[in-house]
């Protein structure tokens, strides 16, 4: 017998809480990227869980559009990190802060 | 031959050459090429009158009534009040529109020659254009609110067409003074048309759609659903309106003022077209004013105040001394005319004589103006005479309007003011008083135009010509109430400067070129066979077999004479009474005449002594002190509450709206403190705001 | 096995559906390759495609007009409601590129990829309208998003552009992290993706106290309310919307938001509508911090970007009121004020790009002082848009105002409504402070000649034509969006 839903349901919520810590905490624009990756592949497990426990298919369909997804967006992520990185030689999120007020 | 949607390229035409021209105007066309371009425009859309005309004419006359009608597009829809653009071409905006779109052609061929030279003479055209197209929209709207959209068009070009000559303190001030009495007159005009709606909705069954047509809101008066005294307050309302735009009775003060502005405006706008607006209006709702005609002391009030008005301009213009003043009162005197006749229920004179004046008037207006061109703007009669030997065209064209305006047959003036005045005799007992007033009115228009006439043309002038100088601004002005020592006069400004430099600065007058007087004659032949062509009396024709009938009254039955509804038309009178009336309103013109020649006549001139009794009637010289005594009652008391509403908007409202601004200003400012540009503070922002919605939804819920 | 034979005999007609899509998607690998062979002199030719892309996709559009239907196993749905939605998309894609190219050009970013790039949001804003499931919803957000991050980064020699796009794109994808994570939730209360299944299972079991669904609803708010800019999830726009480059400025405020609101609706009108009273009282107060906010910072501004931005703001919070009215009255009024902001939003940026220079040197308000009398047309022109932005009639935004509002008393949200004209006056002293600069201000410096910029003065002129043909004639437009969400399948 499997785990109940509720327990994945939790494991999912403190992921993505800890993703979302990373992005309050860390100051490596990288770091800060791969948190929010984590946050993405927490609700993964959530749709997976939901999945099986409603005995369709679809929530692991899901899954898999959301790697897509995530790793296109990683992609350009990167792309934009880099550009950002040579005109201000920097990887400190609170260097993003140029434009304010 | 007709194609869809003919009527609004009518009205579109105009519009369209208002638009080439304040593009491409200034910058391409330049001077002859922009006139030319709005003069093209102008013509199309008479070409395209006279096409839908045509076609309505074909239609048998039951259907005429209803006429040709051009559902445009679906304007404004809101639940019951379903407005649409929509046309409608019947008799009556049939004949408007040959009047709008013909005399408007003809006068814009003439600006062309007038305005030649003026810096501004593409924008010029782009004005009259805009008039044009939208006092078509004005005749052509088949509901209440097409019709006040064209009226505060209209309103807008006539604003900016006075005050054309802006740099001029006193044309921008008549400009205002022009927009500010028609706002009065608009004001009322506009609950008249919220009233009619209210009506509507409380007439028509629930959920029946209002379209506030002027088909739809006559049928439902006709069919006496609406109660008679909301009715009789709608025509008040309305009839306050048409008092503002056609210069009546308490409102008329703005159109003496008004003549500031070029030549060709006063006479396409100030005395053919939108003066008229007002009496279209009252034709157009006939039916409401028919079916609860508003009287006081017996005296239907329309009527009255028409009456009234034309007695009283005319005697201002006995004495005044600029030419278009004196034209501008004698508008104002007509226009009092109509007003008599549609108040008394004869609509169809009431137009008639709307037609005849547009042509006589306009002449007048533009062989004043060719005047004026000839005599580098001078505007005061004083210092005119024996223009006959320079200017033969125009004195010849200027004599035949004067003839027509005048009342003497067989010219068109005679017709159609016979008719209105046998109309008005007609009307009961208070119609007999009303017809006495008309009558003396008739005398004194035919004097004060022949004495204007007299005085230009024949005789000698006072200085010699080519001793004067062009553009005196030292001439004693003649109108005390002439608001303010900055008014000059005609004679400074863009225009004349233009023209001085063009080398008509001193010297003798000249006639003017060719396109001016064509069009003036033109217009004197319309002014000669117009009325005979479009009135001639039913009960001569009958007499005498001849071969002329009342054109006009025909082809207008399908609109007046519908649903039972027969107004007062001519036939009740023996032929006799009225050979008798004819008699008495040719003998007063002749009279008028006479009296002129008397008093005016080329013996008398230069000096005119044995009028200067008349002359210095200080009540007539200030127009009866009407402007001062508004000043003194409205203006000036307006002012006081100017200063106290001032005193209160400044210390009262402004600190108001300050400690808003501040207050806004203020937390502005505090939320900006947010923006503080880190990406973590978004997050945490956004993370707060995920946060209370989830515990408003699962701990609310 | 049989799941494939099924799709393999997928009827023609869901083709038919996802026509105008197929059409861009395919435009835009064309431009790609198209580019490899054109020269920088003719790169003009890949903004004539990209138009003749998007006329074809809206053409095609026009055929599907009137259609009703589900494709593609419920993921795609065919209504007016999704169709006048792409009208009004491809319509800010059209003209964000007619007038990008004069701009990119002088931003020295005139790369194939900016048209390639905007082509294929494109697709995904189209998705977005035409999505009938929330992994559609989600996959198509995610098209739109990642197009749209690297335009805002596109000038890749800029801080600022790089920052906005980089912002962007974090906070972006933190909000859709919310997103997915709602969808997950909604799911696990319903078990179905589909809108319809959605709708259909919480009017058959009317969810008491379902915590689960409601925490869903409550992340996919915060989800939506990132992508329309809603307080306090619109942080990020100010920033955004003043680094990117102003034709994407143009692009992110009308496009985006249309399609965010798009999707929006869709979910919460139809899918959630059932449960429309526990709902709505959160969007209304969403509705209030929004517009309020917006108004209010706005009125601190001197950056015109930033401005915008925030008048952007208290846009969204105007269309919230829609949502929360949640009638089908207030859906159809929403499509015409999306219409009406696509081309007020579009004529403004028109207008900053025609101001604007190389580098984007700070665009404050003192450099509009006295712009109305030296350049008259132009002054017009604002004057036309700012009083549509601030609602006053006889513009596009006021008829938009007046329906949403009518449509929001309709459902007795007086003090919403009384709200919102408030902000709306508030509104009127910024625009109009604008006008005010432009008109009775002196001008800052010495006359600097204006740009002769064909396209972006076709895409002014459009704009405030549609503006004032919408303000004065709005009967037949206001008929097509009702009829729009009458048709609309699912719509209550």
């Amino acid at each position: 017998m499997t785990p109940a839903l509720p327990y994945y349901l939790t494991l999912s919520a403190i992921l993505f809480a800890v993703g979302m810590m990373g992005v309050f905490t860390r100051r490596n624009v990288l770091i800060v990227f791969m948190s929010i990756e984590l946050m993405l592949n927490s609700v993964n497990l959530a749709f997976v869980a939901i999945s099986r426990h409603l005995n369709a298919v679809n929530g692991q369909a899901i899954v898999m559009f959301v790697m897509a997804v995530a790793a296109a967006e990683v992609a350009v992520g990167l792309a934009i990190i880099i550009a950002w990185f040579r005109n201000r030689e920097s990887v400190d999120v609170d260097d993003l802060s140029l434009l304010k007020w | 031959m007709t194609f869809p949607h003919l009527l609004f390229f009518i009205i579109l035409l105009p519009f369209l050459g208002a638009l080439v021209n304040a593009f491409w105007g200034k910058r391409y066309l330049r001077e002859p090429n922009a006139g030319r371009v709005a003069v093209l425009f102008a013509a199309g859309s008479f070409a395209l009158s006279v096409l839908a005309v045509m076609n309505l004419a074909q239609m048998p006359a039951a259907q005429r009534g209803v006429g040709i009608v051009d559902r445009v597009y679906p304007w404004i829809y809101m639940g019951r009040f379903q407005i649409d653009f929509s046309l409608t071409l019947d008799p009556l905006s049939a004949v408007m529109i040959l009047v709008v779109t013909g005399v408007g052609t003809l006068i814009h061929i003439y600006a062309m020659g007038y305005m030649h030279g003026d810096p501004l003479y593409s924008r010029f055209f782009v004005y009259l254009n805009l008039f044009l197209g939208s006092m078509l929209v004005l005749v052509l709207g088949s509901n209440f609110i097409l019709l006040y959209v064209g009226w505060e068009l209209v309103g807008a070009c006539s604003y900016l067409l006075i005050g054309f000559w802006f740099e001029r303190v006193s044309a921008a001030k008549a400009g205002m003074k022009a927009f500010v009495v028609n706002r009065v007159g608009d004001y009322g005009f506009a609950i008249g048309i919220f009233l009619t709606f209210v009506a509507m909705t409380m007439a028509l069954p629930p959920g029946a759609p209002i379209e506030m047509s002027f088909r739809q809101v006559s049928e439902v008066v006709a069919a006496g659903a609406v109660p008679m005294i909301t009715v009789m307050i709608i025509c008040l309302l309305l009839f306050w309106g048409a008092t503002g735009k056609s210069a009546q009775i308490p409102l008329y003060v703005w159109l003496a003022d008004a003549m500031e502005g070029p030549t060709p405006v006063s006479a396409l706008i100030h005395a053919a077209t939108m003066v008229t607006a007002g009496i279209y209006m009252i034709a157009r709702t006939h039916v409401l004013f028919d079916y609860a005609t508003p009287t006081i002391g017996g005296f239907p009030v329309v009527a009255l105040i028409g009456a009234l008005t034309a007695i009283f301009a005319a005697s201002i213009a006995l004495v005044q001394y600029d030419i278009k003043r004196v034209l501008a009162y004698s508008t104002i005197s007509q226009l009092g005319y109509m007003f008599l006749a549609v108040g008394v229920g004869a609509y169809v004179a009431g137009i008639f004589h709307l037609v005849t004046h547009a042509f006589f008037k306009a002449c007048l207006f533009l062989g004043a103006g060719s005047v004026m061109h000839g005599l580098h703007n001078e505007v005061d009669m004083r210092k005119m005479g024996g223009l006959k030997r320079y200017m033969p065209k125009t004195h010849i064209t200027f004599a035949i309007a004067t003839v027509a305006i005048a009342g003497i047959p067989p010219l068109a003036g005679f017709f159609s003011k016979d008719q209105i005045l046998a109309h008005a005799f007609e009307h009961g007992t208070s119609g007999k008083i009303l017809w006495g007033i008309g009558l003396v009115t008739a005398f004194m228009t035919s004097f004060y135009m022949f004495r204007m006439y007299f005085r230009v043309f024949w005789g000698e002038p006072e200085i010699a010509y080519g001793q004067a100088q062009g553009g005196d601004p030292t001439v004693p002005h003649q109108n005390p109430a002439d608001h303010s020592p900055d008014a000059e006069g005609h004679d400074v400004g863009r225009h004349s400067e233009a023209v001085q430099a063009h080398g008509h600065g001193g010297g003798l007058p000249h006639e003017s070129p060719g396109n001016m007087t064509g069009v003036l004659w033109a217009l004197a032949i319309l002014s000669v066979v117009g009325g005979f062509l479009l009135g001639f009396p039913e009960f001569i024709s009958h007499a005498t077999g001849l071969p002329f009938g009342h054109l006009l009254e025909g082809w207008l039955v399908p609109v007046f004479h519908h649903g039972g509804q027969t107004g007062h038309e001519a036939g009740h009178l023996s032929l006799a009474v009225e050979l008798l009336l004819m008699g008495a309103s040719i003998a007063a013109a002749l009279l008028g005449l006479a009296a002129a020649w008397a008093l005016y006549g080329p013996a008398k001139a230069p000096q005119f002594r044995s009028a200067q009794g008349l002359e210095r009637t200080g009540f007539l010289q200030g127009k009866y002190y009407i402007d001062e005594l508004y000043n003194a009652v409205i203006v000036r008391p307006g002012y006081v509450l100017a200063r106290i509403s001032d005193g209160f908007d400044r210390y009262v409202v402004d600190m108001i709206v300050n400690l808003t601004a501040f207050f806004v200003a203020f937390w502005g400012e505090v939320f900006r403190f947010f923006q503080s540009g880190y990406l973590r503070w978004y997050a945490w922002g956004m993370l707060g705001g995920a946060t209370i919605l989830l515990a408003w939804f699962v701990f609310l819920s | 096995m049989e799941a494939i034979e099924r799709m393999i005999n997928l009827p023609s007609s869901s083709f038919q559906a996802i026509a105008p899509e197929i059409i861009l998607v395919l435009g835009a690998l064309f431009i790609l390759v198209l580019d490899l062979f054109l020269t920088r002199e003719r790169h003009h030719y890949l903004q004539y495609f990209s138009l003749a892309f998007i006329a074809l996709a809206g053409w095609y559009t026009a055929q599907l007009w009137g259609d009703t239907g589900f494709h593609f196993y419920d993921m795609i749905i065919v209504d007016n409601f999704r169709l006048s939605i792409a009208y009004t998309i491809l319509i800010a894609a059209g003209m964000t590129i007619l007038m990008s190219g004069p701009y990119i050009k002088r931003e020295e970013v005139d790369l194939g990829e900016y048209y390639c790039l905007t082509l294929l949001a494109t697709v995904g804003m189209l998705f977005m309208a035409a999505a009938a499931d929330l992994i559609m919803i989600f996959v198509s957000l995610e098209t739109m998003s990642i197009g749209v991050y690297i335009l805002a980064a596109f000038q890749r020699y800029r801080v600022a552009s790089n920052e906005a796009g980089l912002k962007y794109l974090l906070i972006g994808s933190f909000a859709t992290s919310f997103l997915l994570y709602g969808i997950a939730l909604v799911y696990a209360a319903t078990g179905h993706t589909d809108l319809d299944g959605i709708s259909r299972f919480l009017t058959n079991n009317p969810p008491a106290g379902d915590k689960i669904l409601y925490a869903g609803i409550a992340m996919l708010v915060v989800g939506f309310g990132f992508k329309v800019a809603a307080f306090p999830f619109h942080l990020w726009t100010p920033d955004v919307y003043e680094g990117a480059p102003t034709s994407i400025t143009a692009f992110m405020a009308a496009g985006v938001k249309v399609a965010a609101f798009a999707a929006f609706a869709r979910v919460f009108m139809s899918a959630l509508h059932p449960v429309h009273d526990q709902w709505a009282p959160a969007l209304y107060w969403l509705a209030i911090l929004t517009m309020s906010l917006g108004n209010l910072v706005a009125v601190t501004q001197t950056n015109i970007k930033r401005l915008l931005a925030y008048s952007s703001i208290a846009h969204a919070g105007y269309l919230l009121i829609g949502i929360t009215a949640g009638t089908s009255e207030a859906a159809s009024a929403m499509v015409f004020y999306l219409a009406a902001y696509t081309l007020m939003t579009m004529g403004v940026f028109a207008v900053v790009i025609y101001l604007g220079h190389k580098g984007e040197p700070n665009l404050t308000l003192y450099d509009f002082a006295g712009l109305g009398y030296r350049y008259p047309l132009l002054g017009f022109a604002m004057v036309v848009l700012m009083m549509s932005l601030a609602g006053l009639p006889p513009t596009a935004g006021f008829m938009a105002k007046f329906y949403l509002f009518r449509a929001a008393i309709r459902e007795d949200l007086v003090w919403l409504v009384v709200i919102a004209v408030l902000n709306s006056v508030v509104s009127v002293y910024y625009y109009l402070g604008i006008l005010v600069r432009m008109f009775m201000n002196p001008p800052e410096e010495e006359g600097r000649a204006l740009p002769a910029y064909v396209p972006v003065g076709v895409t002014l002129a459009v704009s405030i034509a549609g503006i004032i043909l919408l303000g004065i004639f709005p009967t037949p437009w206001i008929d097509a969006a009702q009829r729009s969400v009458m048709v609309a399948l699912g719509m209550r």
